[in-house]
């Protein structure tokens, strides 16, 4: 059941695994209380924790690293190179790795019919219900 | 057709498994500052928010190789950080000149000597003033009467709980938005009022308890910033005022 997140969160570091997967399984958890949840199909019921799972990586950390980009696109004219954040610094390199991922991740994710403003979780009912209405439109 | 997860989970686990094994690298490296990334969206909007009304923009403590120096912590001084100035000459000769800082602490409007750092803040010029403490430390902080407006940075969703809070927040450093209402709201006028930021949107009672607020105090409630990539559109449609 919970593949979807293993596969977003392996590898990526403890500090950002551990926030992910609490946030992930808190949500999880009010999902499986909820009435509309219990009676999905087990196909279904798949789908919302993939969907859950992806909208929290998007919120967590593809929101962040597009925030940088932005920052540095609208600085360049001002002669901004890089910033300096401590000891860290957001340069070329960040800049070009932070494009070619937020760029990766959603081109896979609207490959799979899922574009950016569904990747969000407001409320465990109201996303179980978007959810629903999507899946019983495209059946139908 | 788009394919659906539901009808090739295999495939979409087997894409997401590569994307982040190829950049796992750059999450570790960057894990522990993702708040700062997003903040950094909302400082950029701020400053293009003066520069659409058509005021010139210009760097200071920027480094001779062009190194933003970036404010990441409430601890620090003003000498030693980057910050941005925006300025515009009116067709009457004056000058308006306003500074837009990150991460520097505001003086409470009812006592001297309480303080709270916002994410953003905007003061006037040269406003930003550094003094030694009685523990003989130094800080900066803008004086409560410099302050023009500010705003809270949220990598969540909002909820009713952080909502009331910014309302706390707002009586403390700018209580002319809370008592009394004695600031003339409206919309395109020079500065933004204090606003909360959030990537997220809330559930439908969230939503309902932002405008309420925001309609009740004329502080503005902005979300949803993971639609647009981060930033803020609509920077007219927001609450603002003469300052």
């Amino acid at each position: 059941m919970d593949e979807m997140i293993n596969a977003l969160t392996k590898g990526i570091g403890v500090e950002l695994y551990k926030p992910i997967r609490i946030a992930y399984y808190n949500k999880k958890s009010f999902l499986e209380k909820s009435e509309s949840y219990k009676q999905c199909s087990n196909e279904m019921k798949l789908f919302l924790l993939d969907v859950l799972a992806l909208s929290i990586f998007n919120q967590q950390v593809i929101t962040p690293i597009h925030g940088a980009r932005n920052f540095a696109s609208g600085t360049r004219k001002y002669g901004v190179t890089r910033v300096r954040m401590a000891s860290y610094h957001l340069d070329k390199e960040f800049y070009s790795d932070a494009d070619r991922i937020t760029k990766q991740f959603f081109a896979i994710t609207k490959e799979y019919g899922l574009s950016v403003e569904h990747l969000h979780v407001s409320s465990i009912n109201e996303f179980v219900e978007f959810w629903l209405k999507i899946r019983s439109g495209r059946d139908g | 057709m788009a394919k659906t997860p539901w009808k090739d989970r295999v495939e979409l686990l087997k894409a997401i498994s590569s994307f982040t094994t190829r950049n796992g690298g750059f999450f570790k490296q960057n894990s522990k500052r993702m708040s700062d990334l997003f903040e950094m969206s909302v400082y950029n909007d701020v400053v293009k928010f003066y520069r659409r009304k058509k005021y010139s923009i210009q760097i200071c403590n920027l480094m001779k190789d062009g190194t933003f120096k970036y404010k990441l912590s409430t601890a620090g001084l003003k000498e030693n950080f980057s910050y941005f100035k925006a300025e515009k000459h009116a067709s009457d000769g004056h000058v308006e000149s306003v500074e837009v800082h990150h991460n520097v602490k505001l003086q409470s409007a009812h006592d001297q000597h309480i303080y709270y750092t916002a994410d953003v803040s905007v003061c006037a010029d040269n406003s930003v003033t550094t003094v030694t403490q009685k523990s003989g430390k130094r800080h900066s902080y803008i004086e409560s009467d410099n302050l023009i407006t500010f705003f809270e940075v949220k990598n969540m969703n909002p909820f009713p709980e952080v909502l009331i809070g910014f309302s706390g927040i707002v009586l403390e450093v700018k209580p002319r938005f809370i008592i009394g209402p004695s600031v003339t709201i409206g919309k395109k006028l020079k500065h933004l009022t204090p606003s909360i930021v959030f990537s997220g949107s809330g559930s439908k009672h969230a939503e309902e308890v932002a405008d309420k607020l925001s309609n009740r105090y004329g502080y503005n409630v902005i979300r949803g910033l993971y639609i647009s990539k981060g930033q803020i559109y609509g920077l007219d449609k927001l609450n603002s005022y003469d300052g």
